[in-house]
């Protein structure tokens, strides 16, 4: 029991009601709009910019938010001077929101009650969340107003203050902003609305103190909503048509010049050709040779037998028709092909360029700069390598791999070549729907067929104590499922499933601490899977989009962050239960060989991914700047390069240890008690099921 | 009773599928959207090949080739020999004599030669130590920034200003990340208020001044803000690192360490207040939770 205070008190006047209405709406608005502001760059504000009628727009309904929002400010402290000196009232003491000693020992027996120890304690009329509400709200109202007007009234205030304390002011209203909204849009709707006690709506700030009330608000907001969105529409300009300009004149040597100068459309035959014509001009003759003597000249019999004999040169080398005559992107495959993420070559060839593989030229070398596994130009003997072949390289031949997975390679390479992932590794990577090493099938049919006898027996049962065919018992179970899944029942489902299995009620009824370290370990592997899965999808459908290829990069920074706080989430879970098991060992925790096995697993496999993800950044050298968002992996990574420097050797044995675990844990989850991972919601969905059947 | 909690379950039902519709437009609306990579627009100004179909709508679509690069014809400084290696050497903007450009653009040309990059190529030509730089770190010529076969005549001031953006940009990125982070540029760029200002605005188009000393600002200032003076020059727009190379500006870097000295304190006073209070929320919740189910 918290927070519950005797009904019918007057707790707030008809003023105050008002003034948090009023600050309701105008905080709403002016946080809108200045963040719209503030990520301008971003779709979402300028979408709301565009409502608003545009720059001009949104700076106006920011300056109306603010001053109907400091207003109250203002009517509050008038209100203050007003009780005071004229209705002679109390300003501090117990009733008021003046801070007081007993704040602070509230704060403290509270947060002992909330880690399980000790009851609640009994709070005045305000308590000290409240006070801290109240005060950082006068208190953050007032930076906001102060430093507003500064950057409204810029010349004004540089009367008194040199130019740079308009940044500062800047610097103070975005960060103060930021506090604002992320401690009232959060933390006071959750605690004085949306906590269970007094979910969904506390309304004692809108009617005074209790009993239910309708407002027209909903109606005056989508009026207000529809107003602005007409007047956005109305405000918009209409964009400016470029007229054609006149027309070339192909007079005296223009059209000589352009015989040679004119840009072919390349995406013609005739384009295609033409552009290969005039690089072959140079390109076909003998004397085309580098100053290291390295030959240039390439030939129609070699390169238009090719697979990419018809199209142009300047459609894969791009930027390579101007003076100085270098390319700086290289030939760029990208322009026609998809990247391929897991299902042909692992992530970390996301720092290969595509020749380094497909090119029948089996020298390479890693470029810094760029970050790039690329083709050299120089062979083992450091000779100067022509690289006119146009040929491509059979990409199912194994000596592609051994290019750079072999013992003492230069490229940051494991020198063994390991299977790509496989189905069973989406729970925790980005996996394609692939079958990497037999090993793994072997697991994931020991894994149905686990599922398989369990169905099975579930099925051996009678039904109305009659024996029947299992023929018949599918079809009365098929019915059942069609029968709840399409009526209202499938509501009741969906809630179960919503907060049973996903949100772990059940648990929660029995223990906190329990359900805490239950939850790092099921939110952990929830997130992990659902990024995999989230990735495997939008790697589907948009292979070439920013977005899927930064999930598929280990190395993007909010990949590595994510992929890191699910991990270590697990970890700290099983170190949570280890250490509740092993050595707290309280009374009603049986402590069963089975828990224990599945723990000690989970914790050894995870261990075993933090130590792969650290010798990983290790072996291919990621730069600090980049490989710190993997935040446990670079921890890991320098502890292992304090204890070997070379982990190319290492690097597979690790890989197969961790592999080789999960695989045990897959084949095993039918078995052990990691079952529960599947029958607990299927139980729990099934008995609810029966209860409705009931009903 | 029963119809009453069904309601209820149904309205749950709705939120997650709300919640999840509000996950798919957050995605949907985040910055970089799901689109192939463009062909980049500088590129092709490089290029020896004109696109045809571009220079037709550009400002200079009715002149004919020789018009500016004269006959080309055998003579020194015509066109270069097919395969010899000096042909292949310098850059357009190296070789092509830009002084032409005042033919037709005199007021331009005028303003270039008062500017400071036009001081800095004097230096450069004179001074043997900046014979070999490097093509990103010589002085701009015309067609540094213009691109005299694709630039469209009559642009908008907006697009005008945003192409100035990332033209300036190019070289100046400190400049352009700070400008775009400020007021000026978040309304110029962003969202296209064209009363707001763009670098020329304050810089000067080809003359392009430095205004690190307030009194030089002031008058860029007084364009905009009628009533600015001296203490209002004193804003400090691009909040850059100080960079070594340069001479040290003192009062500047005074200035610029009082914003960032505020910054941090600021964020680490956030960053504290928000987790200690997310963090008692959320534990509250879940006692709250744990002792309302046990009640049940």
């Amino acid at each position: 029991m918290t927070g519950q205070r005797q009904e019918g008190i007057v707790r707030f006047s008809v003023l105050n009601r008002l003034l948090h209405l009023f600050v309701m709406v105008g905080f709403a608005g002016v946080a809108i709009t200045g963040f719209s502001l503030k990520f301008s760059d971003h779709n979402w504000a300028q979408l709301v910019v565009w409502i608003c009628g545009g720059a001009g727009g949104i700076r106006s309904f920011h300056r109306v938010f603010a001053v109907l929002t400091y207003g109250c400010v203002v009517v509050h402290l008038l209100w203050l001077v007003y009780f005071k000196a004229v209705l002679k009232g109390k300003i501090t003491g117990a009733d008021s929101l003046f801070p007081r000693l007993k704040d602070f020992r509230d704060l403290v027996s509270h947060l002992t009650y909330m880690f399980g120890r000790g009851r609640s304690p009994l709070f005045g009329r305000f308590s000290y969340w409240e006070k801290f509400d109240y005060w950082a709200i006068l208190i953050g109202m007032n930076t906001m107003g102060i430093t507003g007007l500064v950057l409204w009234f810029p010349e004004f205030f540089t009367g008194f203050f040199p130019g740079y304390f308009v940044n500062v002011a800047q610097v103070l209203h975005l960060y103060e902003a930021i506090m604002a909204v992320a401690l009232k849009f959060v933390v006071h709707i959750v605690t004085t609305h949306l906590r269970p006690e007094v979910f969904p709506l506390d309304k004692s700030i809108f009617n005074g103190r209790g009993g239910a009330e309708r407002g027209r608000t909903a109606n005056v907001g989508l009026m207000l909503l529809a107003a602005t969105l007409l007047w956005g529409v109305g405000v918009r300009e209409a964009k400016a048509v470029v007229a054609p300009l006149m027309p070339m004149t192909e007079e005296g040597r223009t059209r000589v010049c352009l015989e040679c100068h004119r840009l072919p459309n390349v995406s013609t035959n005739e384009g295609a050709k033409s552009s290969q014509a005039f690089c072959l001009e140079c390109h076909g003759k003998d004397a085309c040779v580098r100053e290291d003597g390295t030959p240039l000249k390439v030939t129609l019999d070699s390169f238009g037998k090719g697979r990419h004999g018809h199209e142009a040169c300047i459609k894969c080398h791009r930027d390579v028709s101007r003076s100085p005559h270098q390319s700086r992107s290289g030939a760029l495959c990208s322009m026609c092909h998809n990247p391929h993420g897991e299902g042909v070559a692992g992530d970390p060839h996301l720092r290969l360029q595509c020749q380094a593989c497909h090119r029948k030229s089996p020298f390479i070398e890693y470029d810094i700069k760029r970050d790039l596994v690329v083709l050299s130009h120089k062979d083992d003997k450091d000779m100067p390598l022509s690289l006119v072949d146009h040929g491509l390289a059979d990409s199912k031949d194994r000596d592609i791999c051994n290019r750079c997975h072999k013992p003492g390679n230069t490229v940051g390479a494991s020198s063994a070549i390991l299977p790509g992932k496989s189905l069973l590794c989406i729970v925790c990577h980005n996996a394609p729907i692939a079958v990497g090493h037999w090993v793994f099938g072997v697991a994931f049919l020991i894994c149905v067929a686990g599922f398989a006898g369990m169905v099975l027996l579930w099925f051996r049962g009678r039904i109305g104590g009659e024996e029947a065919s299992i023929h018949k018992k599918i079809s009365v179970t098929g019915e059942a499922i069609w029968q709840t899944v399409f009526s209202s029942g499938f509501f009741r489902l969906l809630s179960v499933f919503f907060f049973d299995v996903i949100m772990q009620r059940r648990l929660l009824k029995e223990s906190v601490r329990r359900w805490f370290s239950h939850a790092l370990i099921y939110y952990g592997f929830l997130g992990k899977f659902f990024l995999s899965i989230l990735s495997l999808v939008a790697f589907g459908l948009f292979p070439d989009s920013h977005t899927s290829i930064a999930l598929l990069d280990k190395n993007n920074w909010l990949t590595a962050i994510l992929n890191d706080l699910f991990g270590g989430l697990i970890l700290a879970g099983i170190v949570l239960s280890a250490v509740q098991r092993f050595l707290v060992r309280p009374a009603h925790v049986l402590s069963e060989e089975q828990d224990s096995i599945a723990l000690i697993l989970i914790g050894f496999i995870v261990a075993s991914g933090f130590i792969l993800e650290g010798a990983r950044i290790n072996l291919t050298g990621v730069p600090a700047d980049k490989a710190v968002y993997s935040f446990i992996g670079y921890i890991v990574s320098g502890f292992l390069s304090s204890i070997m420097k070379e982990w190319q050797g290492a690097y597979g044995y690790i890989w197969w240890a961790h592999g080789i675990m999960w695989v045990i844990f897959f084949a095993y989850l039918p078995f052990g008690k990691l079952k529960h991972i599947v029958t607990t919601p299927l139980t729990l969905l099934v008995r609810e099921g029966g209860r409705l059947e009931r009903i | 009773m029963e119809a009453r909690r069904l309601m209820g379950e149904v309205k749950g039902g709705r939120a997650l599928l709300l919640a999840v519709a509000f996950f798919f437009f957050c995605f949907t609306m985040t910055g970089d959207g799901l689109v192939r990579a463009e062909d980049s627009y500088s590129g092709a100004e490089a290029s020896w090949l004109v696109n045809m179909k571009l220079f037709s709508r550009s400002a200079h679509g009715a002149l004919s080739c020789e018009a500016c690069h004269g006959l080309m014809d055998d003579k020194p400084g015509g066109h270069p020999i097919l395969g010899s290696k000096m042909s292949l050497r310098k850059g357009p903007t190296e070789r092509y004599d830009y002084s032409r450009c005042k033919i037709c653009h005199k007021e331009s040309y005028a303003q270039y030669i008062k500017g400071i990059h036009a001081e800095a190529l004097k230096k450069e030509k004179t001074d043997p130590k900046l014979l070999n730089l490097s093509v990103e770190k010589r002085a701009p010529t015309c067609g540094h920034c213009h691109s005299s076969h694709y630039d469209e005549g009559g642009v908008s001031r907006l697009d005008a200003g945003r192409r100035m953006t990332e033209v300036c940009g190019g070289c100046h990125q400190d400049q352009m990340v700070t400008y775009l982070n400020g007021f000026h540029g978040k309304t110029a760029v962003n969202l296209g208020d064209t009363s707001s200002a763009y670098c020329s605005d304050c810089h000067g188009a080809h003359a392009c001044v430095s205004l690190k000393p307030p009194e030089a600002a002031l008058p860029a200032c007084l364009r905009c803000h009628p009533k600015a003076d001296l203490s209002f020059a004193k804003f400090v727009n691009h909040p850059t690192a100080p960079d070594g190379k340069e001479k040290v500006d003192k009062e500047k870097a005074i200035r610029v360490a009082v914003i960032r000295i505020v910054t941090v304190v600021m964020s680490v006073i956030v960053l504290l207040v928000v987790v200690f209070f997310y963090g008692h929320s959320f534990l509250w919740i879940l006692r709250e939770l744990h002792e309302k189910l046990r009640r049940h």
